[in-house]
Parts: C-alpha cells; structure tokens; sequence
C-alpha cells in the first residue's frame, strides 16, 4: 500500500508538470516575436497595397517607424550609415553605370561607400528588353560574368532593397504610358521571387536642353516621371526623386553634372554621382 | 708526351665546352613574368596610346567582372573606361597554364559579345569601334583592347611578347 502510495505520488507530480509545462509552451507562440514595420508590409507583399494614409516619416525601417506615404516622395530625413545600403542593388541603364564606376572608385579609398550594394546595370537596359530571354544579343546584366534576369539578379544577390531607374531606353521608343507598364511588370516580377524585398523607383534623371529630341526629351521625362509617382501610390512602391536634385532653373540637367553635353546629353559626371548618392542617403524608408 | 699533353689539353677544352653547355640547357627558361610584366606593357600603352581615363580592377575583381577565377591567372591588368558613354576597355591576362587561358578567353568573349549588344542599336559609333576589336589568345596570354587605338594596342602588346 505504501509502494502504491508513493507511485501514485510521483506520478500525480509528473502529471502536473506535464501539463504545467505545455501550457506555458502554448501560451509563448500566440504572441509574434516583431509587429509588422511599414505600410508595405502590412497583410499582403508590397504591390498588393493601396496608397496608404499620410503620416510622418523616419529613416530606416526599424520595428515600430510609421509608415511612409508612397503617394509622395521619400521625404527628407536624417543621413543614415554606409551600412543601410548593405543589402541593396541598383538597377538601371548607363546612367546607373556611371554610378556602378563611381561606387567602384570610392570604393578604393573608402571601402564602405555605399555599404555593400551591388548594381545590376547595362548601357542599353530598359524595362521592356529586361523582359527578353536571355541570349547573346539581349543586354541583360551580369553577375560573375553571367547574364541575368533582373528579377533573378535580385534573388541570387539577395538584395533586400531594390533601387531601380530605368526609362530613358523605354520613353523614346515604346511612349510614356507603355513604359509605366513595364516598370509595374518588372516589379511584380522582383516581388515574385523576392518577396520581402522594398522596390524604390527612383525618377528618371534630366538631360541638358541641347540634347533633347522629339520623343526623349524633359518634358516627357517629367510626365513619365509623375506617372511613376502615381504607379508608385497605387502600388506601395517607394519613390525616390533623384531627379529634383539634378535640375537647373529650366529644368535641364545641371550642365556640370553632365559628362556628355555634346552627346546624349544624359550622363552624370562625380559631381552629379555625388548629388545622386548624397540624396540616397538622406531619402530612405 | 707532347701527344699527351695535347690530347689532355683538347679533352679538357671538350669538357669545359660541354660544361658550359650543359649549364645553359640545364638553366629554366625565365619565367613569363620576368620576360613579359604586363604593368610595364600597359604603361608602354598608356605613354603611346590617348587612353581616356580609365578604371582599374585587381585580380579580384576579374571574378565579378569577367567571370574570371583568380586561380585561372598567373598576372592581370584590366581597366575600363571611367565614363559610361566610351566603351574603351583594356584587358591583358597571363593564365596559369593552357587550359586557364581557355577558360579566360571564353570569358572575354562573353564580355566583347555583350558590349557589342549594348551597344549595336544603342551607341551605333561605339559599336563600330569594338566591331574592328577583338579578343585574341597566344599561348597563355588572352587580350581584349576595345579602343579606336586597339591596332596600336594590339602592336604594343605584341612587340612585348615577342622580345
């Protein structure tokens, strides 16, 4: 009787550690160890988004930040750390090029510049041929001496934040309008395989007035660029106006920012590099 | 012993001729690196040659440029155009043995035809200066001069290795 007593007593004791210790179990996984941080990753993947309301923005994307409204530019806020562009990548055509060489010099004497992002570029790069196969005429960029597609770029360098300024190569051939549908198209596609990736369209910088034509010109380069601004509000993408930093009073590109007056009139010297990444700096969300 | 002496004497020059002989086959050819110095060649370009200003990548670089593995090069010199609108490019590679340089090539081809891409429809007097460029290996040295000087290029580099 004794014996049994003394069972019974272990195992009542071991009963009710059993069950003390699965209830303290359950009760840890109903509560989320972080809360969602930006409006564009609330409930669905950035894309999926309406325009959100406007409040107060800060740098960054700690826990907690309100959200940024993407209706508007990325406003100003404070210079934020080489680090911040760590898991980034730039993609664009040969003005992003020039950027992609002016990172590299940077690079020699401060390794940090720009954190550790990479570029995706290639001169003739537009949203519409990003869409091409692949293949010995396509202008896809490479990783490691191997054509991509961006949206596959994306994913094999695991980038987090996704700078993109494509258009020159689109607006002059294909229209404004058509050309905003690409850009909506290859985000979607980014987000497809990178789905926890932040899209940042960065508008489309001027060319000095000399240069400008029939189809490819500043006044359409604004147009297209206010209509990135609104796939932007529609869409929950970031939009980032590099471009207000590289105008004169007429809404040219500053002639020293412009590495080819007699040219394109399209391309960016250190100076404009400079503008573009001091501006990267001080508009993030 | 006269007829001694002399048969002494004309054995002991064989000998010494052999010797020397023997000393010059047996010395190892000097290596590619001190009959070839690709730096000396670059500056022996850049002293002849209009070079617009140009950025410089290591070995290490050769990688994510090119595709090139580092294992594959014994020396390298690469520079390209510092201005996103000239499509000039300098690419000198010594490979570590036959098959390296291949491999180098293949990449290097890779490269020439994707700036013939960019360019065709894009930067249509830039397309022909790299159309009259290509890339060429001899023995273990892979080139690539995309440059309206690439002829002045290419004569340099041969002049080089030739001496």
């Amino acid at each position: 009787m004794k014996k049994l007593t003394k069972f019974g007593a272990a195992g009542f004791t071991a009963l009710l550690v059993g069950v003390l210790a699965l209830s303290g179990c359950g009760a840890e996984q109903e509560q989320p160890a972080n809360p969602p941080v930006s409006s564009a990753d609330t409930s669905a993947p950035q894309g999926d988004v309406s325009a959100v309301s406007s409040e107060s923005s800060s740098s960054g994307s700690q826990a907690g930040q309100t959200v940024v409204d993407t209706s508007a530019p990325v406003p100003e806020s404070a210079r934020v750390d080489d680090s911040y562009f760590d898991d980034a990548v730039f993609i664009g055509d040969s003005v992003t090029y020039k950027l992609e060489l002016y990172a590299q010099k940077n690079r020699n004497t401060e390794p940090n510049f720009l954190g550790k992002a990479q570029f995706l570029t290639n001169g003739s790069l537009g949203t519409h041929n990003a869409k091409w196969e692949i293949s010995d005429k396509s202008v896809h960029p490479k990783i490691n001496g191997q054509k991509v597609l961006i949206q596959d770029g994306v994913e094999q360098l695991n980038a987090k934040k996704v700078y993109i300024q494509l258009g020159m190569n689109d607006i002059g051939l294909y229209g404004v309008d058509d050309s905003i549908t690409t850009m909506d198209e290859l985000a979607q596609e980014i987000l497809k395989k990178s789905p926890d990736a932040k899209i940042y369209i960065q508008s489309v910088t001027p060319m000095v007035t000399n240069a400008e034509g029939k189809n490819l010109n500043n006044s359409n380069i604004n147009i297209y660029n206010e209509k990135l601004l609104e796939l932007c509000g529609q869409k929950g993408y970031y939009y980032i106006d590099v471009a207000s930093v590289m105008k004169d009073s007429d809404g040219s590109l500053i002639m020293e920012y412009c590495s080819d007056p007699d040219g394109q009139g399209i391309h960016l010297t250190d100076a404009g590099c400079k503008a573009w990444v001091d501006y990267l700096y001080t508009h993030t969300a | 012993m006269a007829k001694t002496m002399k048969i002494f004497a004309l054995g002991l020059l064989a000998g010494i001729v052999s010797l020397a002989l023997m000393a010059c086959s047996s010395s190892p050819a000097a290596s590619s690196a001190e009959e070839v110095n690709l730096s000396e060649i670059l500056s022996e370009i850049s002293s002849q040659v209009d070079v617009p200003s140009m950025l410089a990548y290591d070995t290490e670089d050769l990688y994510s440029a090119y595709g090139i593995q580092a294992e594959d090069v014994k020396q390298s010199v690469a520079q390209v155009a510092y201005d996103s609108v000239r499509s000039d490019e300098i690419v000198m590679v010594e490979a570590v043995d036959a098959d390296a340089a291949a491999r180098v090539k293949e990449c290097l081809d890779g490269q020439y035809q994707s700036k013939l891409a960019a360019t065709q429809s894009y930067q249509p007097d830039q397309y022909a200066i790299i159309q009259q460029c290509e890339v060429r290996q001899q023995g273990n040295f892979v080139t690539m001069f995309v440059s309206p000087d690439a002829d002045q290029m290419t004569s340099i580099f041969d002049a080089a290795l030739a001496s």
